[in-house]
């Protein structure tokens, strides 16, 4: 079923394990250097930037080639146009297997090809059905075969959106379940796909598929949260029950959803730390400032301004406490630089978002602000903008 | 499963690859059981400034008659001397090479300090217009306060703010939103003035190298820089006066791809061949424009493709064989 030699893959997973014992520290240089060289291994890319790079121009190979295929066949198209994303697909296809053959893997192109020619698929089969619940299907299923042969971890969130979004449309269109049990019933999928993670999670000779479990993984936690998330179930509400919430009345259950808006990402957040894992703190910490969202969406308790300084002194409070109770840990949580890991980059980086954020002039385009008096409009704004 | 990184080392002590102290090394170093919370808590402490200061950029140009106004405005500059008073008290001593605070946290104040001085600089040219009705003056000056800030304390933090400042005083909005919005220049004369400062910051940038001054600031710099001269290049491309522009793009690109040797930089590197390779079908698209040939070129762009991508793949396999070479 795998594209890749089971060897190969393995060889790959050791080079990298090696690659960060090394910048652990842990090895020595010429024992990296005698791992790289005397296994054989896969073409990767392991930098994202360079990743990203053969990525477009895998897709712009890609697009060429549809666009030389279909001058050439301009004739035949019009009669038979369904078939057409079909045979994009097999052109894709083909081309992957090629790239695969020679040992490309994460490479960049082996994803574009992957990406375009899944594209093409589930274009073909829309035009084909004109059903959705027949693309969703198609995604589901091609999407995890495209996970399992090619190693292929972004095709996994195609597989998991594929499933949802099918259950969803065949309860809100075709009514098999009644559609005020959706929000449970999502919960429980996330539950359910939750364990499914840790079942195969907990496969030894799984390990290649790391990185497709965790996309499973942070699938499933995103979807447990937004399946009771007050504003999302409010706003489905609204749209799918005709559920019209008049001032002074809430939704139905009001109270489940506006604790478990909260609840979910505290949970998250304690369980990461308690289990030391990383991706699950990122969910917690990001789900928790949308419900933060969610609740200022309904009820403006203060100008968005006073909400900004409020909110940063508290975040800052809260950090520089943490920072202050784990700055001499040894062991378990702690404020000590992970060993190998380089602070240059950290810096690099902030000081590269910061150059986004910050509003050093005097923001000539904030002019829709409430100003508080008249009289000195022609003040600021210079001629130039 | 046991945890991944463990099985794959004791994997490569099975094929004799590392010694089997290093394997104790290693498992003893995982009993520890280490969860370093470093970088996730000091990118909150970076995102309670940022909401900070967008909040209070904001309060200082409301009710501008009120009382509440002149008690914020107070709060402000209160807050703003308390930043540097502290910093300055706790700051290691002025330092060509690269210093460190003991705290981290104080990085941090500096960057609430000189965003701070920043927005009070900005509302007093409203309220006073100190320098003219020319807002530009008021960019420049936030751009030295903060260089100066950014040298003696040794933040990139504040050092980006100051260059991201310098461009909106030649009158570019260098940042990545409008870069994406489209809303970019077409004004020759701006596009030569961004060419200018970018080619001024790689100047000093070798200057800062030769008397070893902040060396470690080269990377924000020579960022700025390639994306500055990059940008207004390539936007510079489809201007009519496309000739001119074009020897500084290609001067640049070679600039940069050297460069990028040198530190081994995959970033300089991978931008280089990306505004190469758009400023090459950017030509491409000039000459064949409305050209009979047209279809043709549809024809063969696959080949184009291919043979651009096997020049990609042997330019990245020889940067990453010498970048791999030169790890100590």
């Amino acid at each position: 079923m795998q594209a890749y030699h089971k060897d190969l893959l393995e060889n790959e997973a050791m080079i990298s394990n090696a690659k960060s014992l090394f910048t652990q520290k842990f090895i020595s240089k010429e024992q990296l250097k005698e791992v790289t060289s005397k296994l054989v291994s896969l073409d990767t890319n392991p930098n994202l930037l360079v990743r990203f790079g053969f990525f477009l121009l895998g897709c712009f190979l890609f697009s060429s080639i549809v666009g030389s295929v279909s001058l050439l066949f301009i004739p035949l198209l019009d009669s038979n146009y369904q078939i057409v994303p079909f045979f994009y697909f097999g052109v894709g296809i083909i081309v992957l297997e090629i790239l695969v053959h020679k040992n490309y893997f994460k490479h960049g192109l082996d994803d574009a090809f992957i990406f375009c020619s899944q594209l093409a698929l589930y274009i073909g089969v829309g035009i084909l059905f004109e059903s959705f619940l027949a693309v969703y299907l198609t995604m589901f299923v091609f999407g995890a075969l495209f996970c399992i042969r090619y190693v292929n971890a972004l095709s996994m969130f195609v597989s998991c959106i594929g499933l949802i979004a099918f259950i969803f449309m065949a309860i809100t269109e075709h009514s098999f379940i009644p559609k005020a049990l959706l929000p449970f019933i999502a919960f429980s999928i996330a539950v359910l796909l939750y364990s499914i993670y840790l079942k195969l999670n907990s496969i030894d000779g799984f390990y290649f598929y790391e990185f497709a479990f965790q996309n499973l993984k942070i699938f499933s936690l995103v979807l447990g949260y937004f399946s009771l998330n007050y504003m999302v179930v409010r706003e489905m509400s609204a749209t799918l029950l005709n559920v019209e919430v008049l001032p002074g009345e809430d939704i139905p259950l009001a109270f489940v959803f506006y604790a478990s808006t909260f609840i979910i990402p505290a949970f998250y957040i304690v369980y990461s730390l308690f289990k030391k894992d990383r991706i699950i703190l990122f969910v917690g910490i990001l789900t928790f400032a949308y419900s933060i969202f969610t609740i200022r969406f309904y009820y403006q308790l203060l100008p968005i301004e006073v909400a900004l300084v409020i909110g940063g002194i508290v975040l800052f409070i809260v950090a520089y406490l943490s920072i202050k109770r784990l700055q001499f840990c040894e062991t378990g949580l702690t404020f000590k630089p992970d060993r190998g890991s380089d602070s240059s980059l950290l810096k690099n980086a902030q000081a590269l978002i910061v150059s986004t954020q910050v509003p050093n002039a005097p923001a000539p385009n904030q002019s829709d602000m409430p100003f508080g008096g008249g009289g000195f409009s022609g003040g600021g704004a210079g001629g130039k903008f | 499963m046991t945890d991944k990184s463990s099985f794959l080392t004791s994997k490569l002590f099975e094929k004799d690859f590392i010694s089997k102290e290093q394997l104790d090394d290693f498992k003893e170093y995982k009993a520890k059981n280490i969860f370093s919370l470093n970088t996730e808590l000091l990118f909150l402490m970076y995102a309670s400034v940022l909401l900070f200061t967008s909040g209070i950029g904001v309060l200082v140009y409301q009710n501008i008659d009120s009382i509440g106004h002149i008690a914020i405005l107070a709060f402000v500059l209160l807050l703003t001397v308390l930043c540097f008073y502290f910093s300055f008290k706790n700051a290691p001593t002025f330092n060509k090479l690269e210093t460190k605070f003991n705290n981290p946290i104080y990085d941090y104040v500096i960057l609430t300090g000189s965003i701070l001085s920043c927005v009070f600089l900005g509302y007093i040219q409203f309220q006073y217009a100190v320098f003219g009705l020319d807002y530009k003056w008021v960019s420049l000056s936030s751009a030295l306060i903060c260089f100066l800030i950014a040298y003696y304390f040794d933040s990139r933090m504040v050092l980006s703010i100051a260059l991201t400042a310098l461009t909106t005083f030649i009158g570019i909005t260098l940042t990545p939103q409008k870069v994406f919005e489209n809303e970019f220049m077409s004004n020759p004369v701006l596009l030569f003035s961004g060419i200018a400062l970018g080619v001024l910051l790689v100047v000093w940038t070798i200057y800062s190298e030769k008397v070893e001054l902040k060396k470690h600031f080269y990377f924000v710099f020579y960022t700025f820089a390639q994306h500055l001269i990059g940008i207004c290049c390539l936007s510079g491309l489809f201007q009519e006066q496309w000739y001119l522009f074009l020897p500084i793009f290609i001067g640049i690109i070679y600039y940069f791809y050297k460069l990028s040797y040198t530190y081994f930089a995959t970033s300089f590197f991978v931008f280089t061949l990306l505004y190469g390779f758009f400023g090459l079908n950017t030509l491409f698209s000039k000459v064949f424009d409305n050209s009979f040939l047209f279809e043709f070129f549809i024809m063969i762009s696959p080949f184009y493709f291919i043979g651009s991508i096997f020049v990609f793949i042997s330019l990245v396999k020889k940067f990453n064989k010498e970048k791999h070479a030169s790890i100590s």
